[in-house]
C-alpha cells in the first residue's frame, strides 16, 4: 500500500474541512464577531496546513488500489473526527477532550447524540460548524474531497465502491460520473430546498440552514436545547419530516425519480416497505398514545408519533416529545425502527430496510424450500435476482449487528446503566440514531454517562457508520491482499 | 507543485507560519488573560478600598459623636470631623453602589446606602441641635425629668445605627469578594483557552514535521539512494541502469539524464 498516496487524499478531505471551518468563522463574523471566531479561524488554518502539506509533496496518483481506497475512506473518517474536535477544544466551555471527541464523532457519523447540557449557550459560529460536521458526514467525507478534485480518473470509482454499503452498491446502475452528480444534485438540492421551506415555515435563516443540514444528514443536531419541540410549529415539523424521509431513501433512486427514469421511488419495493413501515408504526403508536390519554386528541398523538417515528427511522433523532413517557408499545416500536432504519444508499445508518426485506424473503424461501426440496427459488428485490453472496452478506451483517448490540449493551451495563439505557444506547450508537430511552431519552443527552461509556459510544458510532465490516477490516490491513 | 526546492520552501514556510500563528494566538490570549486579571485585581482593590474608607469614616464619626454626646466636648474640631466623615461615608456608599449596581448583590449596595443615610441623618440631627431641642421639649412638657439624655441618645439611637452600618460594611466586603468568584472562574477558563491553541498548534506542527520526515525519506532520500546504487552497480558490474523510481520532479529528470548519458556512452 502506498501510504503517501493515502495521506494525499486524506489531505484533500482536510482542505475541504478547513473550508467549512472558514465558512463557520464567517458565520461567527456576521454574528457580531462572536467568541467562536478565533477558534474557528485558527482551526481552519491548522487543518488547511495539515491538508495542504501532503498535497504539496505527493503527486497525484493515476490509479488507486482497492486497499488504498479503503484506507483513504476509513482514514478520512477518523482524521475528520480528530480534526473536527479542534474548534470545540479551542473554544472551551463544556468541551473537554472526551466531550469534543464525542461531539465530533457524533457529527461526522451523523449520529447527532450530544454531551452538551446547554446548546443555546454555544456561539452561532460553533453551532454552524456542529451542523456542518453532520452535513459533511451525511454523504461521506471522501465524497466531498472527490468532488473538488478536477480529475481523478479511475480512482473515483474505486473509492466509491468502498464508501457505499454492499447493497447500495449492487443497486447502482449508473456510471461513476453520474453517481457524483446524483450526490451533489440530490444532497445539495435537498438541503437548499429544506432551508427555504423551513424559513417559510417560520424559522430564522440560521436555524433553517442548520436544521436543514442536520435533517439532510439525518443527524438530529439542533440549535435549541428542546430540539424541534422548541418551535412548537406543525409546519416546521412537516417540512423536517419530509426532508428526513427523503434523506432516508437511496439517493440513486431519488435521482432517477427526478430525472424521470423507470427505476424510481414509486416502483421501488424497498421504498414502499420503508414508507409502509413508518406509516404503520406512526398509526399504531398514535393509537396507543391516544388510548392511554397521553395526548388529548388523536391528531395530536399522530403529530408527535409520526414525527418521532420518522426521526428515529431515518436515524435523525430530532425530538418534539419526551418519548420516555410514552407507552411500552410505542417504545418497543421505536426501538424496532431504530434497528431497521432507512434505505441503503441514503445518509441513514442502521440495519437498513433493504436487509430486512432480503432477510424476510430468505426466510420465506427457506419455508418454501422445505415444502418443495427440489424447487429452484431465487430471491429478488425490485426485479433483480440477488446472488447467494449478497444474501449471505446480508445475513452475516444482521448477525454481526445483533452481536455488536449485545456486546455494547453489556459494556453499558457494566458501568452502571440500567437495562433500557444500556440496550437503547448501544442500538442508538450503532445505528447512528442519537437518542434512545432511559437516561438518554429524546430530551436527554450523553453528558451524564461516565467518560469510558462516552468513549465506548464513539467507537460504536464509528463501527456502525463503517457498516461493521468496514471497521473490522481496519485491523487486518496488513493481511489484506 | 513540481520543483523540489519549491516544495522544501513551502514545507518550511508552513512550519514557520504554524509557529508564528501559535505564538500570535498565544500572545493574543495571554493579553486577554492579563487584561482580565488586571480588571479582577482592580475590582478587588477597589472594593477593599471602599470598605476601608467606610470603616475609617465610620470610626471617625463615632469618635466625634462620643466626644460630643458622651464626653460633652462640643468644640468645632469634632463638628468638622463629623461633617467630613459624613461626606466620606456618602461618597463611599455611592461608589459601592456604582460597582455593584449591575450585579446580583445590588441589594447589599442598596442596604449599605440606606444605613449610611440613616446614620448620617442621626449625626446631622446632633449637629443641627435637634437632639438637644428634643430633650429640652421633653423636659419642659413633663414634670418628671426626661429619660432622654445625650448619652442615652448615643447608646439607644446612634450606636444602633453605627452597628447596623458596620455589619453592612462587613457584608459588603464579603459579597464583593463573592462577585469576583465568577470572574475568577471565567479567568481560569480563559487561561485554559490561551494554552489550548498553543498545545494544538504544537501537536499539528509535530504531525507536520513527522510527515515532512516521512515524505523526505520516501520521496527523496530513498530514490537518491536507489539511483546511486543502480549507478554504482552499472559502473562496477555493468548491470543495466534501472533505478525504478516514479518521480516527475528533478529526481525524475536526474534519472532520465543518467539513462541518456549511459545510452550515449554505450553507443
Amino acid at each position: 500500500m502506498r501510504v503517501h498516496v493515502v495521506i494525499r487524499y486524506i489531505g484533500m478531505v482536510l482542505v475541504f474541512l478547513a473550508s467549512f471551518m472558514l465558512a463557520a468563522a464567517g458565520v461567527s463574523l456576521i454574528n457580531n464577531h462572536d467568541s467562536a471566531f478565533y477558534p474557528l479561524l485558527l482551526s481552519s488554518f491548522l487543518t488547511a496546513i495539515l491538508g495542504l502539506f501532503p498535497l504539496i509533496f505527493v503527486e497525484r496518483a493515476e490509479e488507486i488500489k482497492t486497499k488504498e481506497g479503503y484506507a483513504i475512506v476509513v482514514g478520512s473518517w477518523l482524521v475528520a473526527c480528530v480534526v473536527g474536535t479542534i474548534p470545540y477544544l479551542i473554544w472551551g466551555g463544556e468541551f473537554t477532550l472526551v466531550n469534543a471527541w464525542f461531539e465530533s464523532v457524533s457529527g461526522f457519523t451523523t449520529t447527532g447524540a450530544s454531551i452538551l447540557n446547554d446548546i443555546e449557550f454555544l456561539p452561532r459560529g460553533l453551532l454552524f460548524w456542529r451542523s456542518a460536521t453532520t452535513w459533511i458526514g451525511g454523504i461521506g467525507v471522501v465524497m466531498f474531497a472527490l468532488v473538488i478534485l478536477p480529475a481523478l480518473g479511475r480512482s473515483r470509482q474505486l473509492l466509491y465502491n468502498v464508501e457505499l454499503s454492499t447493497i447500495a452498491k449492487d443497486n447502482f446502475h449508473y456510471r461513476s460520473r453520474e453517481i457524483m452528480r446524483i450526490l451533489i444534485f440530490v444532497y445539495v438540492g435537498l438541503t437548499l430546498v429544506t432551508t427555504v421551506l423551513l424559513k417559510l415555515a417560520g424559522m430564522c435563516w440560521f436555524d433553517a440552514a442548520t436544521h436543514a443540514m442536520s435533517a439532510c444528514g439525518t443527524s438530529g443536531f439542533s440549535t435549541k436545547n428542546a430540539s424541534v419541540a422548541f418551535f412548537d410549529n406543525p409546519m416546521i415539523e412537516l417540512v423536517m419530516m419530509g426532508a428526513m424521509t427523503v434523506s432516508g431513501i437511496h439517493f440513486g433512486i431519488l435521482y432517477a425519480t427526478l430525472t424521470g427514469r423507470k427505476n424510481n421511488i414509486f416502483r421501488s419495493e424497498i421504498v414502499r416497505v420503508y414508507i409502509a413501515m413508518m406509516l404503520i408504526a406512526s398509526i399504531v403508536i398514535a393509537a396507543s398514545l391516544f388510548s392511554e390519554n397521553i395526548y388529548p386528541s388523536f391528531i395530536e398523538s399522530l403529530r408527535h408519533a409520526s414525527f418521532q417515528v420518522v426521526s428515529i427511522t431515518t436515524t435523525s433523532g430530532f425530538a418534539t416529545a419526551d418519548t420516555n413517557l410514552w407507552t411500552p408499545l410505542a417504545i418497543i416500536l421505536l426501538i424496532f425502527c431504530s434497528i431497521i432504519c432507512g434505505c441503503a444508499g441514503s445518509t441513514s445508518g442502521g440495519m437498513k430496510v433493504d436487509r430486512l426485506v432480503l432477510a424476510l424473503k430468505v426466510i420465506r424461501n427457506r419455508v418454501k424450500l422445505q415444502q418443495h426440496p427440489n424447487a429452484i427459488i431465487t430471491t429478488k428485490t425490485d426485479g433483480m435476482v440477488q446472488g447467494d453472496n449478497v444474501l449471505s452478506l446480508v445475513l452475516t451483517f444482521i448477525v454481526a449487528y445483533l452481536l455488536l448490540a449485545l456486546l455494547g449493551t453489556i459494556v453499558y451495563a457494566m458501568f452502571g446503566c440500567d437495562i433500557m439505557t444500556s440496550f437503547t444506547a448501544s442500538i442508538s450508537c450503532i445505528s447512528n440514531v442519537g437518542p434512545g430511552f432511559g437516561e438518554i431519552g429524546s430530551f436527554d443527552n450523553y453528558a451524564d454517562l461516565p467518560v469510558i461509556l462516552r468513549l465506548n459510544s464513539t467507537v460504536l458510532m464509528l463501527v456502525g457508520r463503517l457498516e461493521i465490516f468496514g471497521f473490522i477490516q481496519l485491523f487486518f490491513l496488513r493481511s489484506w491482499r | 507543485m513540481q520543483g523540489v526546492a519549491r516544495r522544501m520552501r513551502v514545507a518550511f514556510l508552513s512550519i514557520v507560519m504554524l509557529l508564528f500563528f501559535a505564538g500570535a494566538t498565544s500572545l493574543l490570549e495571554l493579553e486577554r488573560v492579563s487584561h482580565d486579571t488586571e480588571q479582577l485585581l482592580m475590582a478587588s482593590e477597589q472594593s477593599v478600598e471602599i470598605a476601608g474608607d467606610m470603616l475609617s469614616a465610620l470610626s471617625d464619626q463615632n469618635d466625634a459623636i462620643i466626644y460630643m454626646a458622651v464626653v460633652g466636648d462640643s468644640s468645632s474640631r469634632y463638628r468638622l470631623e463629623c461633617e467630613s466623615s459624613m461626606s466620606m461615608l456618602n461618597s463611599a456608599a455611592q461608589r459601592a453602589y456604582d460597582i455593584m449596581a449591575s450585579s446580583e448583590y445590588r441589594g447589599i449596595a442598596d442596604s449599605l446606602g440606606k444605613y449610611t443615610r440613616e446614620l448620617n441623618q442621626l449625626a446631622r440631627e446632633w449637629l443641627d441641635g435637634d437632639v438637644h431641642r428634643r430633650i429640652e421639649s421633653l423636659n419642659l412638657n413633663d414634670s418628671i425629668p426626661s429619660l432622654l439624655t445625650p448619652r442615652s441618645w448615643y447608646v439607644d439611637e446612634y450606636k444602633v445605627g453605627y452597628i447596623n452600618l458596620s455589619k453592612q460594611v462587613s457584608q459588603y466586603m464579603t459579597s464583593s469578594q463573592n462577585t469576583l468568584s465568577p470572574e475568577v472562574s471565567r479567568l481560569s477558563h480563559t487561561a485554559r483557552r490561551s494554552v489550548t491553541p498553543v498545545f494544538i498548534s504544537l501537536l499539528v506542527m509535530f504531525v507536520v514535521v513527522m510527515m515532512l520526515y516521512f515524505f523526505l525519506k520516501k520521496l527523496y532520500v530513498k530514490p537518491i539512494l536507489r539511483i546511486n546504487r543502480s549507478l554504482g552497480d552499472y559502473l562496477t558490474y555493468k548491470v543495466p541502469f534501472d533505478s525504478n523510481i516514479a518521480c516527475r520532479d528533478e529526481l525524475g529528470e536526474l534519472r532520465d539524464r543518467i539513462e541518456t548519458l549511459i545510452s550515449k556512452s554505450n553507443k
